[in-house]
């Protein structure tokens, strides 16, 4: 491969693993939120938000309702919210007891969550697509076309209203108080609850736009879900799973990492090469890569 | 706790507890009896369903050991369950060797790879090995597949040569798996006793402590997902045994989270009955439900929600002092 | 101001630490000699568990040093530590909810054991020595503090008494060359803490180190021969019983605040 050849491939690639890896990186903001506020890998997050797309679905091409596209997302937004707190509520008796039995009943939630999209919309695999116009432009060797501008779009909105909420609220100062210290929130009258519930319901919007915009480029079925779940993970495992920042840049980096494998080495061992990464990471950068550059904060 | 009670009560063991020891181990050995003897009443479909089922017994009981030992979630056990399962077949159809030696090296090699997995989140908390875990199950079909060359791709590889020439297979493949289990059971009960046992416990719930005795946690990490992973790889090879089959599709992403639904049914239990309840579970259920197809992980679901919800929220003073700190 | 390190004990020579901003310890020095019970006192928040900790290997100093029997222990942890013969309780129970008070105590004697992976899954012979020579032990060490008759009851069925003395019973089970206790009487009545005193002073040989970080004044005065008085982070006293009644420094911080109550 010629020098020139690579540079040609690399710009590319590098910009649609950074348009993916956004994507991965809001999938991680829910589970390092969730984590952060309540001690508890929601292993239910994937599930929740492939249920949301198929709701909306469900709701926009007919097969239940043809309603517009946009109240089929405000309707299953409502919905996957809904869900969320009902499956807060369901681990809310044992969440302060141990981080462990509240991690498997989230995979229990994940598993009647897997196995309602089935119920209701049956194994195949049916497209979604986003209503936004189509157009392309080149600016040098990347083709940037309307899809990547609207995940740009929604990336920068929800990062940036996520960081006004966590900054600047009372809720936010809430939340960072106990992702530091829960023991001395509750001492200090916090209320624990109403924090885990922002988390959870901030997880379970994530998910669903994560889910939303990362359909279009793939498709739909009740079965992809596990391994978008997987990217959204290992993003998390990368930025140190309890760092915000770290979730979003890390989204970055596996989407760039995982399109430098799947074009050079194989798309076949996606998931394999997720493994490696996580263990690579684990092994060498316990904390997160970044840990060094912004620290835990936020 | 049974476990405890199955075998090997030290002489230690205040006489005044004999009569509760002798009750737990007279209704295992009726039990163990009672299957020994079954294959002379049932025949063909019940046998190799319970085979199969003492084989996911095996694989219950690896899960079991990780969560009561490690205090560690993994759904991705079924990756060292196919690994075992896809070294029998292997060693059968490249070299003609029987399980007599592949069971075994399943074992050995189900302990490395553990090893290899645990050893980079040896100082982390938990969770971390539980995603990574999930990572395991979600690489493990396109390892399968992609390795058509040993692995036989989508089409799997068939196990048919026996380990006592002469015997019916059906009843091979019954007696090895009831053997192993039993035999593994016996070998649990053991370690319950043993120094390794007592200081992974230990580990466990009061990791300082044991730091201070000795015990590092890096140690108790990898040692309890070694041994787990070792004890999964040999419940594939027995899978493969019993089904005389090998194939991508019996280790779905799903087949590593039914094995902790198993474990959480069984109450994470290690002795013999937990493990029989857990692999019958996992096994029965999806085979008497097959026409319910759907309602499979909604049922296994609720039963992970439910039954973690109650054996958790039941015991409230044996979870509060300790519940933040890991 | 020690040249001559006696080189058989536990030194702690010009230990500082920091947590971030807050100086925790400053300067500290300590020679635990063998043979003699050091007592370690201090008000509230002088760094006694700190500097405990230190010696036992859970927090390391940004400066000084410390040794034992002439090596040093840099940067060792606390597991490293007790391979080298230092052992620890811990001032809030530290017991294993599911096994029993002896087993508990077996634990103590994990790195006296010699059975390997094999014999932990399949009893042998060899196997079966080491246990009964493990059990003998850690019941003789019970014994030695009165509580075996506790041996096969779980610990969330005693008294916290019994499980103070199981602590002590877990850290001398293995035959120590050093032993740090933390607030051994902590949660103990008048009957316990005499117990506990003849039992300390009946294990003390010649050749063993010993440590008790207390606040009960009474404890300390009677059953040690050496005590340091520790207060804001700073070694202000050290000497023999007498000694430190007579230290006006100690008066005034810790004795002089008990007397005024």
């Amino acid at each position: 491969m010629s020098v020139a050849g690579i540079f040609r491939d690399i710009l590319p690639l590098l910009w649609s693993g950074i348009i993916s890896g956004c994507l991965y990186g809001v999938g991680a903001l829910g589970l390092v939120m969730v984590f952060k506020s309540s001690r508890v890998v929601n292993f239910s997050h994937g599930n929740l938000a492939c249920l949301g797309a198929f709701v909306v679905y469900g709701l926009s091409s007919g097969s239940l309702l043809s309603l517009s596209w946009g109240s089929a997302v405000a309707l299953a937004l409502g919905i996957a919210c809904a869900v969320a707190v009902a499956s807060y509520a369901l681990i809310a008796p044992i969440v302060f007891k141990s981080d462990l039995a509240s991690t498997i009943a989230t995979l229990g939630v994940g598993l009647i969550l897997q196995g309602a999209v089935q119920l209701i919309f049956g194994a195949d695999i049916v497209n979604l697509d986003l209503p936004v116009p189509r157009f392309n432009f080149s600016l040098g060797a990347i083709r940037i076309s309307s899809y990547d501008l609207a995940v740009l779009v929604v990336t920068l909105a929800i990062v940036g209203g996520l960081y006004v909420i966590i900054e600047r609220t009372k809720l936010g100062v809430a939340f960072r108080a106990v992702s530091t210290n829960p023991f001395a929130c509750e001492v200090c009258g916090l209320n624990l609850r109403s924090v885990h519930l922002f988390s959870w319901l901030a997880g379970a919007v994530l998910g669903l736009v994560a889910a939303l915009l990362i359909v279009p480029t793939t498709f739909l079925s009740s079965t992809t879900v596990p391994s978008f779940m997987l990217q959204a993970f290992t993003a998390a495992v990368v930025g140190g799973f309890s760092s915000l920042p770290g979730a979003a840049v890390g989204g970055i980096l596996v989407g760039i990492a995982m399109n430098m494998f799947s074009f050079y080495v194989s798309p076949e061992f996606m998931n394999t090469f997720l493994l490696g990464v996580i263990l690579l990471t684990l092994n060498f950068f316990p904390n997160g890569l970044l840990e060094r550059a912004i620290g835990g904060r936020v | 706790m049974a476990v405890s009670d199955l075998a090997h009560v030290s002489k230690a063991g205040v006489p005044a507890r004999a009569g509760h020891v002798d009750l737990a181990r007279l209704s295992v050995l009726a039990l163990v009896a009672a299957l020994l003897l079954l294959p002379l009443l049932a025949g063909g479909f019940l046998l190799y369903s319970l085979s199969l089922c003492f084989a996911n017994a095996l694989a219950v009981l690896s899960v079991s050991m990780l969560v009561r030992y490690g205090g560690e979630v993994s759904i991705g056990h079924s990756f060292f369950v196919a690994l075992g399962a896809y070294t029998v077949a292997i060693v059968e159809h490249r070299l003609g060797i029987s399980i007599a030696v592949s069971l075994p090296l399943a074992a050995l090699l189900g302990a490395g790879a553990g090893f290899v997995f645990a050893f980079p989140s040896r100082r982390l908390s938990g969770i971390y090995l539980a995603v990574a875990t999930m990572a395991l199950a979600l690489a493990l079909p396109e390892v399968l597949i992609g390795f058509e060359k040993f692995t036989g791709g989508f089409e799997g590889l068939y196990i048919a040569q026996d380990l006592i020439p002469g015997v019916s297979k059906a009843l091979q493949h019954y007696y090895i798996a009831l053997a192993v289990l039993v035999a593994v059971s016996l070998a649990l009960a053991h370690f319950r006793k043993s120094a390794q046992g007592l200081a992974l416990l230990m580990a466990q719930a009061q990791p300082r402590a044991a730091e201070a005795m000795g015990i590092t946690r890096s140690w108790a990490r990898v040692s309890i997902f070694t041994l787990s992973a070792a004890l999964a790889s040999l419940a594939g090879a027995l899978t493969g045994f019993a089904s005389s089959t090998v194939s991508p599709n019996s280790f779905t992403f799903f087949s590593g989270v039914f094995l902790l639904v198993g474990s959480v049914v069984s109450l994470n239990g290690l002795s013999l009955s937990a493990a029989l309840v857990g692999g019958a579970f996992i096994t029965l259920v999806p085979t008497y439900l097959a026409k319910a197809g759907d309602w499979v992980p909604v049922l296994y679901g609720v039963a992970l929600v439910v039954v973690t919800l109650v054996a958790n929220a039941g015991d409230l003073r044996r979870f509060l002092p300790r519940g933040r700190a890991r | 101001m020690t040249d001559v390190v006696s080189s058989d004990g536990l030194v702690a020579e010009g230990i500082s630490l920091a947590f971030g901003g807050l100086q925790v310890l400053s300067d500290v020095s300590m020679i635990l000699r063998p043979g003699v019970i050091t007592g370690l006192i201090g008000p509230n928040g002088a760094g006694k568990t700190s500097l405990f900790n230190c010696l036992s290997g859970l927090y390391h100093g940004q400066r000084g040093h410390s040794s034992f029997a002439g090596a040093s222990l840099k940067g060792l942890g606390p597991a490293q530590r007790a391979a080298c013969g230092i052992t620890r309780s811990f001032q809030n129970l530290a017991m294993c909810p599911d096994l029993s008070l002896l087993e508990n105590v077996l634990v103590g004697l994990t790195l006296k054991r010699r059975s390997g992976w094999f014999s932990a899954f399949v009893p042998t012979p060899s196997q079966r020595l080491d246990q009964q020579e493990a059990e003998r032990r850690a019941m003789a060490a019970l014994n030695e503090l009165g509580i075996a008759s506790a041996a096969h009851d779980k610990p969330s069925d005693l008294p916290p008494g019994t499980l103070r003395l199981a602590e002590i019973a877990r850290a001398i089970a293995s035959e120590p060359k050093a032993i740090l206790l933390d607030e051994p009487a902590a949660g103990l009545n008048a009957v316990e803490t005499r117990d506990l005193t003849r039992a300390l002073k009946r294990l003390m040989r010649p050749d063993l180190v010993l440590l008790v970080v207390e606040h009960d004044m009474d404890l300390i005065m009677e059953l040690c021969e050496q005590i340091y008085v520790l207060n804001f982070g700073k070694m202000i006293a050290s000497g023999t019983p007498a000694e430190i009644r007579a230290h006006p420094d100690v008066i005034r911080v810790y004795l002089g605040d008990d007397s005024d109550d």
